[in-house]
């Protein structure tokens, strides 16, 4: 067989590969331009014709489902825990990852490996005592309950990202900061920060996916409806749409819950493939 | 001097961590251990030792706990049958230089990204016996579907319920392959195709020795994933209909936060524990056999 036959034939081959990967395309977006157009639907359209595209778009759904229901302070309140919990996730776990990351101290290896092996523990095996622990301390269905708890849940993985970018930075650096007259903290806020950027970065975008998806600690620290984050506000909301059963809006409430996250993941697609795969292949 | 201020600087830079690290997350996982060994029930804070009471009855005097365990090893089984091979399939077929790769990868992962509240409300309505999409399908293959909807019924809930999660995880595993077959030089597949190797014989001898590290990490991944799997059933079904669902967390849930029998609760999340350890650990040693050696 000649060499452009056989080129050939494998291009054909290839092409016959579209058909699984367009398939299985299909299977995922479909449900989600479904949920869409489901959004901008009456229910009675929903009823009689759901799979054809809304007669006249229902804005209206989302402005019921933000206001009227209350998806809009759950959202308001995610965006607050979220923010809250990736700042002091960033700043306690860098600082942390900075000293285990450059400075040789008598059981640094002890701490980086308990922090190590907190990834292999399952969030419900704490669970129970850690909800009788935050109601002892009087910070249960609060907030600082859950940020405390977001935070200390997270520190490992954010711990583990950034002393793999801190011990890859040459040590001439703070050398020369510190020659320059600064002290250890400004080295650390001034110059090795700014540098170490894109692992915040990394950190920070899957920080930001794990806490605002975040359910089951949510679930079991807050009990007041006025606390809701957006996930408990949705799942509230399925449970109560099943009396009320105003569809239209629940799945506006859907796409409000996705559609930062599909924001976010547009802007930092790059860096959230290559981290996840980094992260694999490095442990 | 400068090894003063260095130690003062690591204690600075340590303690917030260390703290909040320590209180709330190593202190919990430890006490876990303890309190699983307490009949504690209710509001009222008396505890009484048992032992391993809580897991004798859990072993031997609780039938929903062994149906929680085979929904688990359910969703664990069929994950590995359909996850693992579909993933490596496609992230082969992703990485043979075909125009679009990067969307569909970016598709892909996506449900991924969504929160899992979401993916269980959106595909509950998938199943949905009004206005559900599967209802349409099946329709149009003339086969009346049930009153209960798919979720309702217990012959058909459960498989539902591992499609989404499939339907949910499929993408990441996707990426973590594409990366191991991505890392293979393209001069071994050439080399191959030289020895008269097909797709087939190439995807055997060259593709899938040259990831087994990274399968091997996909698998423990799936072992994690599978044996904690909550939200997801919490949300479509809360392990309805009558517990044939119900997952070993959904129960531990159940029991912890519906009856209050937190020492019981515990000693479940003990067992979940030591289960992924061991399964892991088999299935380390399992595959540990089989590297080919280049």
């Amino acid at each position: 067989m000649g060499k452009a036959s056989l080129r050939k034939k494998s291009g054909i081959k290839r092409a016959l590969l579209y058909v699984p990967l367009t398939v299985y395309a299909v299977i995922v977006v479909y449900p989600m331009v479904w949920l869409l157009s489901a959004s901008l639907k009456t229910s009675r359209e929903l009823f009689v014709s759901p799979w054809k595209l809304p007669e006249v778009p229902q804005w209206d759904n989302f402005v019921r489902v933000w206001s009227k229901i209350g998806i809009g302070q759950c959202f308001a309140n995610s965006v607050f825990v979220t923010a809250i919990s990736m700042f002091f996730i960033l700043l306690i776990g860098s600082m942390a990852a900075y000293a285990l990351a450059r400075f040789v101290f008598t059981g640094r290896d002890a701490i980086h490996s308990v922090f190590m092996s907190g990834m292999m523990f399952p969030v419900f095996l704490g669970i129970v005592p850690l909800f009788l622990l935050l109601r002892n301390l009087g910070i249960w269905n609060n907030y600082y309950g859950l940020i405390a708890s977001y935070v200390a849940f997270s520190l490992s993985f954010t711990i583990f990202i950034l002393t793999g970018f801190f011990k890859s930075l040459p040590h001439e650096l703070s050398e020369a900061g510190m020659i320059d007259g600064c002290n250890h903290f400004t080295v650390f806020w001034r110059i090795m920060l700014p540098i170490a950027k894109p692992g915040l970065i990394a950190a920070g975008i899957f920080n930001f996916f794990g806490i605002w998806n975040e359910y089951p600690l949510a679930l079991v620290i807050i009990a007041n409806d006025k606390l809701r984050t957006l996930p408990l506000g949705i799942a509230a909301l399925v449970m109560q749409q099943q009396y009320e059963t105003d569809w239209g809006a629940l799945f506006a409430g859907l796409v409000i819950v996705m559609l930062p996250t599909l924001i976010v993941y547009l802007f930092f697609q790059r860096q959230i493939t290559e981290g996840l795969t980094a992260g694999a292949i490095k442990g | 001097m400068a090894q003063r201020e260095k130690i003062k600087t690591v204690i600075l830079f340590l303690t917030p961590a260390v703290v909040l690290y320590g209180v709330f997350f190593v202190f919990p996982m430890a006490q876990a251990f303890y309190v699983a060994l307490f009949q504690w029930k209710g509001v009222s804070m008396n505890k009484q030792f048992i032992g391993l009471a809580n897991f004798h009855k859990l072993l031997f005097e609780d039938p929903i706990f062994w149906a929680a365990l085979g929904h688990n090893v359910a969703f664990l089984v069929v994950s590995l049958l359909v996850v693992i091979p579909l993933a490596l399939f496609f992230a082969t077929a992703l990485n043979s230089r075909l125009r679009g790769a990067q969307t569909f990868r970016a598709i892909y992962l996506f449900p991924n990204m969504i929160s899992v509240v979401a993916v269980a409300v959106l595909w509950a309505f998938v199943y949905h016996p009004n206005i559900g999409m599967l209802n349409g399908i099946v329709k149009l293959f003339g086969v009346e579907p049930g009153q209960n909807g798919w979720l309702g019924d217990p012959k058909t809930a459960l498989p539902c319920v591992i499609a989404t999660s499939i339907w949910y995880s499929l993408g990441f595993y996707i990426v973590l392959f594409l990366a191991g077959v991505q890392s293979i030089p393209r001069t071994f597949y050439e080399a191959a195709e030289i020895d008269g190797a097909g797709a087939w014989a190439q995807f055997r001898f060259v593709t899938i020795p040259l990831v087994w590290e990274i399968l091997k990490l996909g698998v423990i991944y799936l072992i994690i994933h599978t044996l904690n799997i909550f939200g997801l059933v919490w949300v479509m079904t809360a392990g309805g209909p009558s517990n044939h669902t119900e997952t070993l967390l959904t129960y531990l849930y159940r029991l912890a936060f519906t009856d209050s029998n937190f020492g019981y609760a515990t000693a479940v999340g003990v067992v979940v524990f030591i289960l992924i350890f061991i399964i892991s650990v088999s299935f380390i040693r399992m595959m540990r056999r089989e590297v080919v050696e280049y």
